[in-house]
């Protein structure tokens, strides 16, 4: 056992908690205290003066290693999550399963040493806490769309039936009334177990990525204008004029699931109508900046209160209070963000200055695609698979005719085959003087995009190479940059 | 701020000591993932903190920051800004992709408040090293939420000195992005800069 020093100093540690121990600039432990001997059986006598990583060898990993080393060399402080690494010192429940840890390293000085406390809280029962209440919540939620889904039928039902009663010549007035508040009654229930329905859709989409709803490219423009002319009877009612005004371009486009996004903005409006005072005007402006759709929706009508208004998309919020003749299911704005979130967009409320309405604002990401203009055929030239993936994950939504050839022969058989609007070249491929030789031959030659991890290799290209348009992409590959690209290329 | 200019010269230095200390700390992250992480060289600027607040765009209306303080010679806060995809890119890469959303959610506080543990310590660490300096490290805080409210809880004066080092990592073709800010008192940055003058002249 090699010497120990100072433990007196130490002694404190005895009365937490929590596991302790103190190891010095030689890694040697100094101290164990009283609650890791409870926790692992092992005494402070047969602990002390061992090396800790070859005590518990998992510490000499260089994640551990170092980062105690940087505490102390530097006086650092790390922290190791229960989460990514259940434990630092093995202590067993006695079921094959261990202690689950939450750890601090913090370094500790005397006049003449340094040396590092590691204090291990014990976690387990929240964490298996948390894993029961995130168990409970898949259960809810299977439960919440497996009755949404069961309580639709026998509904139809109902409502097939008040709608066959209703033409009853034979019924009276009284009866006639009575079967209208029937079909009220149902249709909102329905409404309710849509709304629920498609909440439950999106939570288990949020929860399972491999089943994401199916995007393809949506005119934003057209989307809107169909929203308004699906809510324009129910602003009749109210003689609500809605006044849309859109400064972009008809054509511009975003990626949507393209009857989830007109539903959230159907609900939106509608929403927006039914707090809207009657014979007022509801505007809604589209604009596009920095990439993004800004759609402003403004009424005057009822406010809601300043200190609720950031729980108005919260579900069954009740914020919005219901008006004598529209009932409010308390999830339409609920749905209304998530889709929106889900479009890779975001959604506030806010009450106007005036407190005589409110303002919803909601952004969409452009589809980058819709800026570039008709570019179809693009060849990346790089021999790293990774690479390449890499251009396949960043241009996949935007760009179906990509191409990739990875050694000189394989590029002039692309060439004589087709004939491309822009080449991808990787700076560092090993036969690169052979290929540009090869582009330097080759017959209306499109736009080169040089690419390398080495600015000054991407400098020297450009003098090599016989071709009118040389652009520069420095690696990794970011998604706006390589669009931008793109963008001022093609045009 | 009294105006702060940087040399070319100690924006280069300072850019080499920040990247050293990301250097270290991507080794550690690499190993935890047992993956390649690819690091692009941090963009550094001295700039007030309020045009930071602005560089983070409107759009990012959520963030994730870890925050850490530190005193000494240097005083002042470091601190990492996530946007929130970048965020989530990072647990996945952590926890793997069979994980669902809800749960990465759960683990979002402790994993980044760990991986930015790891990121501040190495970079402040590299750097009042290589300036042989020593600081007192704080521990580190994590706050998530709408950027504004979230900025605004860093108590920091719209006119503190930030040095900023915008920087982007690719792990298993995932691309997390992260801005890594030290904001430092006014006193501090000026001895930095000194410091930073002895540093070179020495090389």
């Amino acid at each position: 056992m090699n010497g120990t020093t100072n433990v007196g100093v130490f002694r404190a540690l005895d009365f937490i908690p929590s596991g302790a121990l103190v190891f010095d600039q030689s890694f040697i432990i100094q101290f164990w205290n009283t609650t890791f001997e409870n926790w692992t059986q092992e005494n402070r006598e047969d602990v002390v003066g061992q090396c800790l990583l070859d005590k518990f060898p998992h510490l000499g990993k260089r994640i551990y290693r170092d980062r105690f080393q940087e505490t102390l060399e530097i006086g650092s402080k790390a922290i190791f999550s229960s989460q990514m690494h259940k434990y630092l010192i093995p202590c067993p429940l006695g079921d094959g399963k261990f202690r689950q840890q939450e750890c601090y390293v913090y370094p500790f000085s005397t006049e003449d040493q340094s040396f590092a406390v590691m204090h291990a809280e014990d976690v387990t029962s929240v964490v298996e806490r948390s894993s029961q209440l995130r168990n409970l919540s898949k259960l809810k939620d299977r439960f919440l769309a497996a009755t949404s889904h069961d309580l639709r039928s026998p509904l139809n039902i109902i409502l097939g039936f008040a709608d066959i009663l209703s033409r009853d010549k034979n019924l009276d007035q009284e009866g006639r009334d009575d079967v209208t508040i029937i079909r009220h009654s149902g249709e909102s229930l329905l409404e309710m177990v849509d709304d629920l329905l498609e909440l439950s859709k999106l939570q288990s989409q949020k929860k399972h990525s491999k089943t994401q709803p199916k995007m393809q490219k949506c005119k934003i423009a057209e989307t809107i204008h169909s929203s308004v002319q699906v809510n324009q009877p129910l602003a009749d009612k109210k003689n609500i004029h809605l006044d849309l005004q859109m400064t972009i371009n008809a054509n511009a486009l975003v990626l949507a699931n393209k009857l989830d996004l007109t539903k959230a903005f159907t609900t939106l409006i509608s929403n927006a109508v039914i707090l809207a005072n009657p014979n007022s005007k509801m505007k809604i402006g589209v604009s596009e900046r920095s990439q993004h759709f800004f759609i402003m929706l403004s009424y005057n009508g009822q406010v809601i209160p300043d200190d609720r208004i950031s729980h108005v998309f919260e579900m069954y919020s009740r914020v919005i209070m219901d008006s004598p003749t529209e009932k409010n299911t308390g999830l339409g704005l609920s749905l209304v963000k998530s889709i929106i979130q889900y479009h890779g967009g975001q959604i506030s409320a806010n009450n106007r200055s005036n407190h005589e309405g409110t303002t919803f604002t909601l952004t969409l990401p452009v589809l980058a695609e819709s800026q570039i203009t008709q570019a179809k055929h693009f060849l990346v030239i790089d021999p790293t698979p990774s690479s390449r993936q890499n251009f396949s994950l960043l241009l996949e939504s935007t760009l179906h005719g990509l191409e990739f050839c990875t050694s000189q022969d394989e590029l002039e058989k692309k060439l004589e085959t087709k004939r491309f609007d822009l080449i991808f070249l990787d700076v560092d491929h090993p036969q690169l003087q052979q290929i540009i030789e090869k582009l330097n031959h080759s017959k209306n030659l499109p736009p080169i995009v040089a690419c390398s991890s080495n600015v000054n290799d991407l400098n020297n290209l450009s003098s090599q190479l016989v071709v009118a348009s040389v652009s520069a992409l420095t690696k990794p590959l970011v998604k706006e940059e390589l669009l931008k690209v793109i963008q001022t290329l093609m045009q | 701020m009294p105006e702060i200019k940087i040399s070319p010269d100690q924006s280069d230095a300072l850019g080499e000591l920040v990247n050293l200390g990301m250097g270290k700390a991507a080794s550690v992250i690499s190993e935890m993932l047992n993956e390649k992480v690819s690091l692009s060289a941090p963009e550094i600027k001295i700039i007030e903190y309020s045009q930071f607040q602005s560089s983070i765009g409107e759009f990012a209306n959520l963030i994730s920051v870890v925050q850490m303080k530190f005193f000494g010679p240097f005083s002042g806060i470091s601190t990492i800004v996530f946007p929130p995809e970048s965020a989530t890119n990072l647990v996945t890469a952590l926890m793997g992709e069979d994980v669902s959303s809800e749960e990465i959610d759960c683990m979002r506080y402790n994993t980044l408040n760990e991986l930015g543990n790891i990121l501040l310590n190495s970079v402040v660490g590299n750097l009042t090293n290589m300036l042989h300096e020593r600081v007192n490290f704080g521990v580190p805080e994590y706050l998530e939420g709408e950027t504004t409210p979230t900025l605004k809880r860093l108590n920091l004066s719209p006119t503190d000195p930030c040095l900023t080092a915008r920087t982007r990592f690719i792990v298993r073709d995932l691309e997390i992005k992260g801005d890594i800010i030290l904001v430092f008192t006014l006193d501090s940055m000026q001895t930095l800069l000194k410091s930073l003058d002895k540093l070179l002249a020495d090389v």
